[in-house]
This record gives C-alpha cells, structure tokens and sequence, in this order.
C-alpha cells in the first residue's frame, strides 16, 4: 500500500492551524505527525484516498467497496468519536478532511497524541511483562473491547504493536480502528479476504463463511494472545516449526496451546485459568460478556511485588 | 433458585403434583396446556400459587405441536390467543414470527407464572431450516421480551432430537444461542426410545453434558432441561438449574409421538425407582427376582414412601401414584447430594463411583439368574459419556 510523500513544510500548507510539528512516523498505510493544535499536543495521519470515490458520506463510502482506504478512515473516526474512553485512543479537532496536494489525493484527520511505549517494543526489549502489567493490560484492553461491543464493533486487529501504554495516565490504550468492523452496517472488507494480523486471529476470523457471526468473543481471543504473549514471551501459535501463514492459521485452528504456568512459574492460577479459557477454539467458551471477564481480572489473587 | 427437580405435568395428574409440592419433593411445576383446558389451566396455577407460594410455575406452551402433522394435541387448539395448528415451513414469515412470539408471550404473561418460555419449533439437526426457524423465533422473543415492563425472566425454548447431539456440528449453534441475552433455556431432546429404557449414546450423552455445562457453567444461564428422567443425574452434575419429569414414562422421556396418533399402548406396568441400580426396574418380574435372589435390601432407595417394598414387593400396594411420589424424592435426594459437593471434579468422581457401584450390583444380581428387560448397558453408556465429558473438561 502507498503512502503519501509529504514534507513538514507541506503540512504546515495544508493544516495552517497546526505548529511544532515533527518529523514524520509510518504507520501502516498511514503517514503520522506529531505536532499541536490549538495549543495541544496531537498527531496529524494522512492517507492516500482512492480517485474513484469522491464523498466523505460514510453509507456511501462503506457501500462503494472500490474505496477501502477512504472507508475505513470514516469508520476509524466514526469510531473514536462513539467510543470516548480512557482505553481508545480518541479523535482530535481536524475531522476527516480530503485535499490533492502534489498530485496526491490525501486524506487527512487528526488524533490525541499518547506518548509512550507499545506492547511489543516493550516485549522486544523485556522478553515479558510484570504479572500485574498482564493483568492491566487484561483489565484496560477489555474496558476497549466492552465500549466498542457497545456499538456493535469489534476491532479486529488487538496485537502488541496496537496496545501503548500513556505515560501521563499510565493506561493501556488500544490504537488503530482502521479494521473496525461494525456489525450493523455492511462490510467494508470484500468477502473472502482476512484482515488483520495473522498470528493474532481469532479461529473464527480465518473462516470466510464465519464473519457475519463475529462478535466481540473474536477481540478477546486476539487479546488472549497477547496477554499469553505478554507473560510468556511467546505467542502460542508462533511454534517452531512453522513455514507459513498457513502453518499458524493451522494451529490457531488445532493447538491446544500449553499453559502459560508451564512457562512461567510465578503466574496466579486465576490468570493462568483466564487466559486459557480466552483462547478456546469456541467462542461459547469464552467470556459471555466482558463484564465477567472483568470481574474475572479483579478477583486475581497477586502478591505483593508480581 | 436452588437446584432441584420439577414435575412435568401431563394427563392425570390427580393429586400427584400437589403432593409433590407439599412434601417438598419436587420444587416447582412446568405445566402443559394440551392436557387442560385454559380456564382449568388458569384456575390451577391460582391454586398453586396460593398453596404452594415458594414453587417456581412455569408453562411449556408447546408452540412446537403446532408442526406436527397428524396431530393429537389435546386441549391445544382452545389457546387460540397463541396455538395455531398445523404450520408449515411457509408460514414462519417474519411478519408471523413476530405474531406467533408476542401472542405465546403475551399469554404467559397474562398467567402469574415464574418464567416465560419462548416459543419454538423442533428441528433434527442444528444446521436445518427448522433449527433457523427455532433461532430466528428466540430472537424476536428476545426483541419482544425487551419491550415490555414488568414482566418474569425469559427462558429461551429449545426442542431438538437427540440425533442433532452427534457430531461437532452443535459449537457453532451454541455459539450463537449463548449471545442471547435472555435468563436461560428451557430444553427439551427429543429422545429416539421404543419403550421406557435409561440407554442413550454415549456420543449423545457426553454432548449433552457439555452442551447443558457450557450454557450453565461457563456462560451462566439457567438451564432447565424438560422429559429427563434417571438421566437428569448426570444433567444435573454438568450444571443443569432444573431437571424434571413426570409419572407416565411419556412425561419422564421425550418423544414427539406423544403428540402423535397411536395405535393404543398397554397400561403401564409398576415401576420402582432404585437409586442404587440407577434405574426403574418393573416390581414383576424384576423386583421380584431380585427377593427371590436375596439382594432386596441391596437395591433398595430407601424414600418415604417404599418402607413396604423393603420385604415383599409383589404384596406391597404400589399404586401409581406412590411410585411417582417415590421417584421424585429419590431424584431430589440424589440432587441434593451432588448440590452438597464443591466442585464439578467431585461432582463427576461421585457419579463415576454410583455408576461402578450399579454396575457390581447388576453383575452380582445377574450371576444370581436375576434378568432385567431391557439389561443394564445404560450404565457403559453412561460412563463412556461421563469419562469423554471429564476428558473434555481436562479433569
């Protein structure tokens, strides 16, 4: 996927109203600014949008499947709009707005700006989490996945690199609504094709003919494996010998992971118990409502220094 | 509500239910409308509500007759408010649906009853165009629930063969059903027997324990499973809320041919529930062999209502309705029991040991020449089911 070739200066032209801004990070097909507007600090995300498609109308861009780009920018927004929470990264002052620019047809909007390490620089660097960081990543995440499933969304893409923990509030923050999939509205995503990142798909996500059943059960697979992730230091399904996507889809699908207490000693069974139960092949066997999961969190017996 | 047993109502129930009642033996009452009139039905559950206050009164409205053709349904077609006979596929347009569901409700509700009960068709298999029907009825009882103000919890009615319990293909039916957000399900599985027996597939048995475990268990819905028998124990240990049955071998096993004309059937035979055998065997010849056999005080459940048939069951009077009487609190002692232990591991250890322990008593009794109608093979059944569930559960 293109991403749009833009300078600081560039930018300074198309948001007059934005100042300080900062040398550019990429972001999947996005490319992002930080910089501030009316005196706050925000990030500034541009897109390459699709000729074809010329309304910002969001019934008409998710019916026009041409324009995936432009359509999942408005669900994106959409989105962070509904869900105001301390644990959904929110939308900033500049909605979405489209300009050429150089030739290029850009789509541009702003969000608040979180400053502070994902999940998976934090892994990388780590290896694993303190137990009681596991556990708020549980609690914050499933906060992200309860709002959303209040207006029948699911996110579709939890993995470590889309889970950053704000510095100023010391929250778990779930970023990147782009794949948002609203269940009462048609599907901007073309039949047959998965989204979404593979080691982290729920086993009813790699099922083409599943998808119209999906519901927020999918999110907490995917959360189940970052919390396994999280405390072991490896994803269950990324096996050693695996070749291909297919081999990982494979064991989503057929492996019964081992139990994160026979990695790690020090886990609370009630954690341990958790995080086995989110990752069953059958979404019935997980949580029936997030609120349980919570609970669930809360009554995990830590000792002191975990 | 507690854990318990409940009666199944059905034709004759004589004095049967309110004794039930009043001795504690079973805690509530799912009442069949086939087999009174309305204004009788009415009048009854005004009785029981002022004799027996503490019961939980639930009505099946057997809306899954409606599909069955011929038909023998009894007092169902006076309920026009909400049964309309002879439906077929053609008439479940949503428009009906949405008909069909808010009069069945709105029934209920005029009656003051613990639970409503959905609606439902019967369907064979969780992927045919019945099962759809059957969702797609639970999903606009669920709408139409939701509309309305004061009003008891919903149970969601499901009625299917047990032959749909083969096979995985349940999973993706239950992974539906358990985003209702209703208080629980009241189901009934139509059963495949010729004749009163306790055998059922252990492929059967084991899905139905899971499927009764993950509502209960792991998804926290009140689940009452209808026309269940000897089998309810094991139910009960995977998580059931309510079992229940009645005294006819028809109100203790499901079948659809209850609704069905027959060709006449033979007066039931006396039976006596004998907890330690995990069965109902025949008083002649069964009980009686076992006399002869010396191994009487062996079988024996030891209720209320069986000191007579501890020496000599042929002379003892066994009318009908001391044998239901006897059946019942042998069921809710059993219940009772597996209520008392922790956890479902000892749960599980308990029913592993009663069936061992039947299953020495009926060796024993076949090496003394006692013979049992219909064997005790139920008992592999049911171990091979219980051993596959506690597999399943990692226990």
């Amino acid at each position: 996927m293109a991403v749009p070739t833009l300078t600081i200066d560039d930018v300074k032209r198309i948001v007059p109203e934005a100042s300080d801004i900062q040398t550019p990070m990429r972001g999947g097909q996005k490319l992002v600014f930080p910089c501030k507007i009316e005196g706050e600090e925000r990030v500034l995300k541009f897109l390459l949008a699709n000729l074809d498609v010329d309304t910002l109308d969001t019934e008409a861009a998710t019916r026009n499947a041409f324009d995936e780009v432009t359509a999942r920018a408005i669900r994106e927004i959409e989105t962070m709009r509904q869900c105001n929470s301390p644990y959904i990264v929110r939308i900033g002052p500049i909605s979405l707005k489209r300009v050429e620019f150089n030739n290029q047809n850009l789509l541009f909007f702003s969000e608040e700006m979180i400053k502070g390490e994902d999940v998976k620089e934090t892994l990388l660097r780590e290896r694993q989490l303190p137990i009681r960081e596991v556990i708020l990543i549980g609690i914050h995440i499933t906060e992200a996945i309860k709002i959303l499933w209040n207006f029948s969304k699911i996110h579709r893409d939890i993995k470590p690199g889309n889970i950053i923990k704000n510095q100023r509030t010391m929250n778990y923050v779930l970023l990147d609504m782009g794949l948002t999939f609203d269940l009462s509205e048609s599907s901007i995503t073309r039949f047959g094709i998965i989204v979404g990142t593979i080691p982290y798909l729920s086993p009813e996500r790699t099922q083409f003919n599943y998808k119209r059943q999906l519901d927020f059960r999918s999110d907490l697979f995917s959360l189940g494996i970052v919390l396994y992730e999280g405390i072991t230091g490896k994803n269950p399904f990324l096996t050693p010998n695996i070749r291909t996507s297919d081999d990982v889809v494979h064991n989503i699908l057929t492996l019964n992971v081992p139990s994160p207490n026979s990695i790690r000693q020090d886990i609370p069974i009630e954690l341990n118990d958790i995080i086995i139960r989110l990752l069953t092949k059958h979404p019935h066997s997980r949580y029936r409502t997030c609120d349980e999961l919570l609970t669930a969190f809360t009554s995990i017996n830590i000792n002191e220094g975990g | 509500m507690n854990k318990s047993i409940y009666t199944q109502h059905g034709y004759g129930k004589g004095d049967k239910i309110n004794k039930g009642l009043q001795n504690d033996l079973v805690s509530g009452v799912i009442l069949s409308p086939k087999d009174e009139s309305p204004d009788t039905l009415s009048s009854y559950i005004t009785d029981l509500r002022q004799n027996y206050s503490s019961s939980k009164i639930l009505l099946d409205p057997q809306f899954y007759v409606a599909t069955i053709s011929p038909v023998i349904d009894g007092h169902l077609p006076e309920y026009e408010g909400y049964y309309h006979p002879n439906l077929t596929r053609t008439d479940f347009s949503p428009a009906n649906i949405q008909r069909y569901v808010e009069e069945c409700i709105n029934y209920q509700i005029s009656l003051n009853l613990d639970r409503i009960i959905s609606p439902t068709v019967s369907f064979d298999d969780f992927k045919d165009t019945w099962s759809q029907i059957s969702i797609f009825l639970a999903q606009q009882s669920l709408q139409y629930y939701n509309t309305l103000n004061d009003k008891p919890p919903l149970l969601i009615a499901l009625v299917f063969s047990e032959n749909a319990l083969k096979g995985e293909d349940m999973n993706e039916f239950l992974n539906i059903i358990t985003t209702f957000n209703a208080k629980g399900f009241y189901i009934i599985v139509n059963r495949n027997l010729r004749q009163y027996q306790q055998q059922i597939e252990p492929e059967i048995l084991e899905n139905f324990l899971h499927f009764t475990y993950i509502l209960s268990v792991i998804n926290n819905f009140e689940v009452i499973l209808g026309y269940t028998d000897l089998v309810g124990i094991p139910l009960h240990v995977s998580g059931a809320m309510a079992t229940a049955c009645g005294w006819f071998s028809n109100l203790r096993q499901f079948s659809l041919s209850r609704f069905q004309p027959t060709s006449g059937g033979r007066t039931p035979r006396p039976r006596y529930t004998s907890i330690p055998l995990l069965n109902s065997i025949l008083v002649v010849p069964e009980m009686d062999s076992i006399r002869r056999a010396g191994m009487l005080r062996e079988i024996i459940t030891s209720t209320s209502y069986d000191a007579g048939m501890k020496t000599n069951p042929v002379d003892n009077p066994w009318p009908p309705e001391i044998s239901c009487l006897h059946h019942w609190e042998s069921l809710r002692n059993v219940i009772n029991h597996i209520e008392s232990l922790p956890d479902i591991r000892s749960k599980l250890a308990w029913i592993k040991s009663r069936i061992e322990r039947a299953n020495l008593l009926y060796n024993s009794l076949s090496q003394r020449g006692v013979a049992f109608e219909t064997g005790f093979s139920h008992l592999q059944q049911w171990m091979q089911a219980i051993t596959g569930f506690r597999n399943r559960l990692g226990i």
